[in-house]
């Protein structure tokens, strides 16, 4: 492995089975061998709260929060969140975008607005050299529900290759621990994740 | 992670498990016999675990009605022999501070552990309170693991070291490690079986003047028998350069940031750590080895300087004059970082200041501008929403017939019902802590004029309301209590209290009725109303506005949430819809009933079906005049 520890964040919104995401995540590198930190957040992450889990793994870990300025790779469920999270990413990172929003209440109750997803991007290049952007929930959509929107990105993030989790083992690690009645949906959602990477790259 | 994993009787395998999941498989394999617990964020996870272990390995678990009764529940435990825990929040301490006052004098017979989670950066709770002081007042050694692994390791030893001291001790964590999942050796399940007996020996159970005195010596001597063995605990260490001039004291998760910065900074050979895993009693040696070889010592630790103050006092008895810093470089208040630490040590090594990270300060300074913010909202659907609703329409009517009124005073809870402090409902005007609606309200009686009607939710009334009702009985005061029965604890993650009909472990138990609690307190004027029906709520809390003495009014809707799980894939849910022929665009839904639900698309309102629950509290006329919001088929 290149790096001595890989960190890796993931940012959206509650509902958006970040959780499970990052389960999935920490479940590979065990496999692998990896000493391994999540840091989610639980609190007052009700319905439409903003969520994020920090991942850590490697052999100099001591604790669960990314040193700002140094994570590796950002995932972001959602554009702003992206920006929400962005002190917690170094330049020399990979960027993972979801470009379906989910609009806060806030900008219908208070006079606040939605900033446009191409500004969202433009700052984030200002950011980071490796972005790749595509609307993971239309994908989900296509496997068979927009729920999976969580397993294509993580088909996106294995394809990055960035933080060295073999395909098969997460693959693996995701039929274990999907109920059977979303299993197919999920393997089908990892792969579009996965594809849609190499593809744009 | 996965409730099978932290179950598994596999020796040496290593799982994924949460800090709060990795702390109860820790007291499982440490011979945990009895767990009690009330629920509250950063420790419900613990119970939680507990509860799907205990049937298998005949652990009783409840959630006990309030933090108090659950010490006293795992205190009866110890003094039968038993291995036992309570957990709680760290506010919840201040509940349950009473029988560990008075239990420590008397000292643990089987091992028992309060395991205190602290909320440090109050991610979900309304102060920081830091609990080791409690602890050093209440003499229980404090165990404060650094992160999930040691936080397994801790809770693994705890209950056989509180039993060979005889002493209740304190697991103390914060919200970073409850949270924070890790890999988990899993370790050896005891097979023993134990059986509770109680011998009576009232010299020690019961607690006379007379006992409490000489207990008091003996707690005391105890003490200083287990402060003197601290240091060769494996939780206690020192790393790095023994000869290095600068020392660095840190305790708890700050012995991570400090590796982590030392690392960083490229100066972990120029100093020599003193991990800290038990803050009280302080492993001394320990600290005084760091301090006569030192030239300069900084303490790290979140929140109050408690072992700062320990380690002055100790160079002060022993004479050691060198430089000591703590709280000068390391703030009182929030959680600590990588980054806060690395400025910190750098200051006090006198090395250049580090460069901010990929000037990501001034990076964020332009993002922030363009951030829309997610504040937390009652959810669409939620039965308080309507309650708060009507409330202010009540309101608004009777300002209406006393100008000189400057409307109702609206003293709140904690719970979800806490987030009806927000526009555009504006039904919470002041909160603080469980139960303190309805005295606060029984005092603002006392010496306002304006009406007061308050709100508590249901877990909070059974925790701590009953005992302000009496009192605005007893005392006459003229108050509106409204306690918004949803039927669970929702805040925290849905545990069941006396009056939702079942157990922690899902046995039927007797269903307690609100309404009877009321009224056997003395209550007069006692209402039931749905929580979704407008109409009906206005004329109560009109009546009850005006009836002399207390008056309650009991809303009842399950909570939507927890409703909308049971009727998932059994039911469809409606939704609603505008009928825009109707609507007249007079916006009082989106400006006053503020449904996250609801929202405003080329100037007009319109409803997101994926986020309707379908409740349909917005097509009354109180929401609608105009009729305009109509049902739709099921989505
Ligand atoms: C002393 C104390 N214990 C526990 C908590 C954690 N806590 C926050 S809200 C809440 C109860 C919420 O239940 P309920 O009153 O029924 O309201 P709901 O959230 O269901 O609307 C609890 C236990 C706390 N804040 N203080």
């Amino acid at each position: 492995m290149a790096l001595k520890n890989f960190d890796m964040l993931l940012a959206g919104v509650g509902g958006q089975g970040i959780i499970f995401a990052g389960q999935i995540i920490m479940e590979t590198a065990l496999r692998q061998g990896h000493r391994v930190y999540g840091f989610e957040e639980h609190g007052m992450a009700r319905r439409g709260g903003t969520v994020a889990s920090h991942i850590r793994f490697g052999e100099d870990i001591y604790t669960p929060l990314i040193p700002l300025g140094t994570g590796n790779l950002l995932a972001a469920f959602e554009p702003v969140e992206a920006l929400r999270r962005i002190r917690f990413i170094g330049g020399e990172s990979t960027i993972i975008l979801n470009t379906r929003s989910v609009v806060p209440v806030s900008v219908s109750t208070q006079s606040v607005s939605y900033p446009e997803i191409k500004d969202i991007i433009g700052l984030l290049e200002g950011h980071s050299q490796r972005i790749h952007s595509f609307d993971a929930t239309s994908l989900a959509e296509e496997a068979g529900n927009a729920i999976a929107m969580n397993v294509v990105m993580l088909g996106a993030i294995c394809a990055s290759k960035t933080a060295s989790l073999p395909r098969e083992v997460m693959m693996e690690v995701i039929k274990s621990r999907s109920p059977s009645y979303s299993q197919k949906i999920n393997i089908n959602a990892f792969e579009k994740g996965f594809e849609e990477f190499v593809k744009d790259k | 992670m996965s409730t099978s994993d932290v179950l598994l009787d596999a020796p040496g395998k290593k799982v994924v498990l949460m800090g709060n999941e990795a702390i109860a498989r820790g007291l499982l394999e440490g011979g945990l016999k009895v767990a009690a617990s009330y629920p509250g964020t950063p420790s419900s996870e613990i119970l939680r675990t507990l509860i799907t272990i205990g049937g298998t390995y005949d652990i009783y678990t409840e959630w006990s009605v309030n933090e108090k009764v659950a010490a006293e529940v795992a205190i009866s435990a110890s003094l039968a022999g038993l291995r036992s825990m309570v957990s709680m929040k760290g506010v919840g301490v201040n509940v349950a501070s009473e029988p560990f006052q008075a239990f420590t004098y008397m000292g643990a017979r089987g091992g028992i552990v309060l395991v205190c989670a602290d909320d440090v950066g109050c991610h979900s709770s309304h102060t920081e309170q830091d609990n080791r002081f409690f602890a050093r007042e209440a003499y229980l050694p404090i165990f404060e693991p650094f992160d999930p692994r040691e936080a397994k390791e801790m809770a693994q030893l705890v209950l056989k070291y509180s039993e060979e001291w005889a002493q209740p001790v304190m697991l103390r964590i914060t919200t970073r490690i409850a949270h924070t999942s890790a890999d988990i050796t899993l370790g050896e399940i005891p097979k023993e079986k134990r059986k509770g007996d109680f011998n009576r020996l009232p010299n020690r159970w019961v607690n006379l003047p007379k006992n409490a005195r000489r207990m008091r010596k003996e707690l005391i001597l105890r003490m200083k028998n287990i402060a003197e063995a601290q240091n060769t605990l494996s939780f206690n260490r020192i790393e790095g350069n023994e000869d290095a001039e600068y020392g660095i004291i840190a305790s708890g998760i700050s012995y991570g940031y400090v590796k982590e910065a030392l690392d960083l900074l490229g100066v972990s050979q120029n100093v020599k750590l003193l991990k800290i895993g038990t803050p009280y009693p302080l492993p001394d040696a320990l600290v005084e080895k760091v301090l006569t070889g030192s030239k300069k010592v900084l303490v790290v630790e979140e929140l109050e300087p408690f072992v700062e103050m320990q380690v002055r006092a100790l160079a002060n008895k022993q004479g050691i004059l060198i430089s000591i810093t703590g709280k000068e470089l390391i703030p009182l208040d929030g959680e600590l970082s990588v980054h806060m630490v690395k400025k910190a040590v750098s200051k006090f090594m006198e090395l250049p200041t580090p460069k901010e990270p990929n000037e990501f300060e001034k990076f964020e300074n332009t993002a922030s501008q363009i951030i829309p913010p997610r504040p937390p909202v009652l959810c669409p659907g939620c039965g308080h929403r309507s309650v708060f609703y009507a409330i202010k329409l009540a309101e608004r009517k009777y300002k209406r017939g006393d100008k000189e009124s400057k409307g109702f005073i609206k003293p709140s809870d904690i719970g979800c019902y806490t987030l009806g402090f927000q526009s555009p409902l504006e039904a919470v005007d002041v909160n603080f802590c469980m139960g303190a609606s309805i005295g606060i309200s029984s005092g603002f009686s006392k010496v306002i004029h304006d009406p007061v009607v308050c709100t508590i939710g249901d877990s909070t009334f059974f925790h701590a309301g009953i005992p302000p009702l009496l009192n605005a009985v007893f005392n006459r005061s003229d108050i509106t209590v409204i306690i918004l029965d949803n039927r669970t604890t929702a805040m925290t993650g849905f545990q069941p209290h006396p009056g939702v009909g079942i157990t922690a472990s899902g046995e039927e138990t007797k269903m307690i009725s609100i309404e009877e609690i009321v009224k056997a307190c003395g209550v007069e004027l006692v209402k039931s109303v749905d929580a979704y029906d407008l109409e009906e709520l206005v004329s109560e809390i009109d009546e009850a506005v005006k009836h002399k003495g207390p008056a309650v009014i009991i809303t009842h809707r399950l909570c939507r949430m927890l409703e909308l799980r049971e009727l998932r894939g059994k039911e469809t849910i409606s939704h609603m819809s505008i009928d825009y022929e109707l609507c007249k665009d007079c916006r009082i839904c989106v400006d006053r009933f503020g449904c996250p639900a609801m929202y405003i698309i080329d100037e007009k309102v319109a409803i997101d079906p994926n986020l309707c629950n379908g409740c349909g509290v917005c097509t009354q006329k109180q929401v609608c005049p105009k009729g305009a919001i109509i049902f739709c088929e099921a989505k």
